[in-house]
């Protein structure tokens, strides 16, 4: 288990750790023993559903998926720990790479929309569609016009996973993401317009409140995660649910006044 | 003996209907899982279905408390 805690906070949003308590032993129980051990706080997610099976015997077990969603490991967590490490390393290394048999042109389209130069990648894209040059035009013509669609692509998810953020309580970690799209879309007006019309949603009089209380919830929220629950910590977070009742931050407060309480049990 | 049959076949029952067994499926090498979450499930951010994470590698750990 801690082994694949270190692992997503040495990897961030690099990896996605999934945990499946596979014991029916109940949501209670299983994330209060997750707050109790100090294993939350991170980007990994925990489950009782049995999402599929590794199968084998024993606990600790599991399935290592690249990134197009395909079993690449699976096995006994405690004795291929190595082997998982490895192969995490190798998969973060080459992640955001282009599709296999771009051509190299191409390929700086992906290396720069990775660094999350959004307005540079579809620069780069639109010149090769515009001069695909005289060698292997069509193959050249139709990875630019690829690589286009997926470089709009990923700017748009941006933009959705902030809206999804800012919905759902999450406004600072919207900030965030917001900040880097306007970076990252200098040069392009039709981007630039888009991010900093977010940006300009985010530092709105309107939002002020929310920050304000997110701000006091990711406090309750640090203190759960690195000392557990408290009736002291359930009341703070249900003062701070009324607060602010009917919007996100209140509804986040009461999820984590459950978790709190699991933590007790 | 016959107690001992009873205990077998009462384990088997158990196994063979809990939810969890019976919605299971063993992946393989080479495999693509598909799975989505319940609302149950915690800190997703958002994340419905495995497909969310396309581009990044996935490590799913099963674990147990006892």
């Amino acid at each position: 288990m801690p082994a694949a805690i270190k692992l997503q906070e040495e990897y961030g949003d690099a990896l996605q750790v999934i945990f499946v308590e596979s014991q029916n032993s109940g949501f209670e129980k299983s994330i209060g023993m997750a707050t109790q051990s100090g294993w939350l706080g991170n980007q990994a997610i925990w489950t009782n559903q049995y999402l599929f099976s590794a199968g084998g015997n024993g606990l600790p077990a599991f399935a290592l998926l690249d990134g197009e969603g395909k079993v690449v490991l699976k096995g006994s967590s405690s004795s291929m720990h190595g082997q998982i490490k490895d192969s995490i390393a190798e998969m973060v290394k080459t992640r955001g790479g282009a599709p296999a048999d771009v051509p190299s042109s191409v390929a700086k389209v992906y290396s720069t929309l990775e660094k999350g130069s959004y307005a540079k990648a579809i620069d780069i894209a639109q010149k090769l569609i515009a001069k695909p040059g005289s060698k292997d035009t069509q193959v050249i013509l139709a990875a630019a016009e690829a690589s286009l669609v997926a470089a709009e692509a990923k700017f748009a998810g941006q933009l959705a996973r902030a809206d999804w953020l800012l919905a759902n309580g999450f406004p600072m970690r919207a900030q965030v993401i917001a900040e880097g799209l306007v970076k990252g879309a200098k040069g392009n007006d039709d981007l630039f317009g888009r991010a900093t019309g977010l940006k300009s949603k985010l530092e709105s009089e309107d939002l002020k409140a929310e920050f304000t209380a997110a701000k006091a919830l990711a406090k309750l929220e640090s203190s759960l995660y690195e000392n557990g629950g408290s009736s002291k910590l359930v009341s703070q977070l249900n003062k701070l649910a009324n607060e602010n009742a009917g919007t996100p931050i209140a509804k986040r407060a009461k999820k984590l006044v459950e978790v709190a309480q699991y933590s007790q049990l | 003996m016959r107690n001992l049959l009873f205990t077998l076949t009462a384990s088997a029952t158990v196994v063979a209907f809990s939810p969890n067994a019976a919605a299971q499926s063993v992946v393989e090498v080479g495999d693509t899982p598909s799975y989505t979450f319940n609302e149950e499930a915690f800190n997703t951010m958002g994340a419905t279905a495995g497909a969310d994470f396309s581009g990044k590698p996935v490590l799913v750990e099963f674990w147990g408390t006892k």
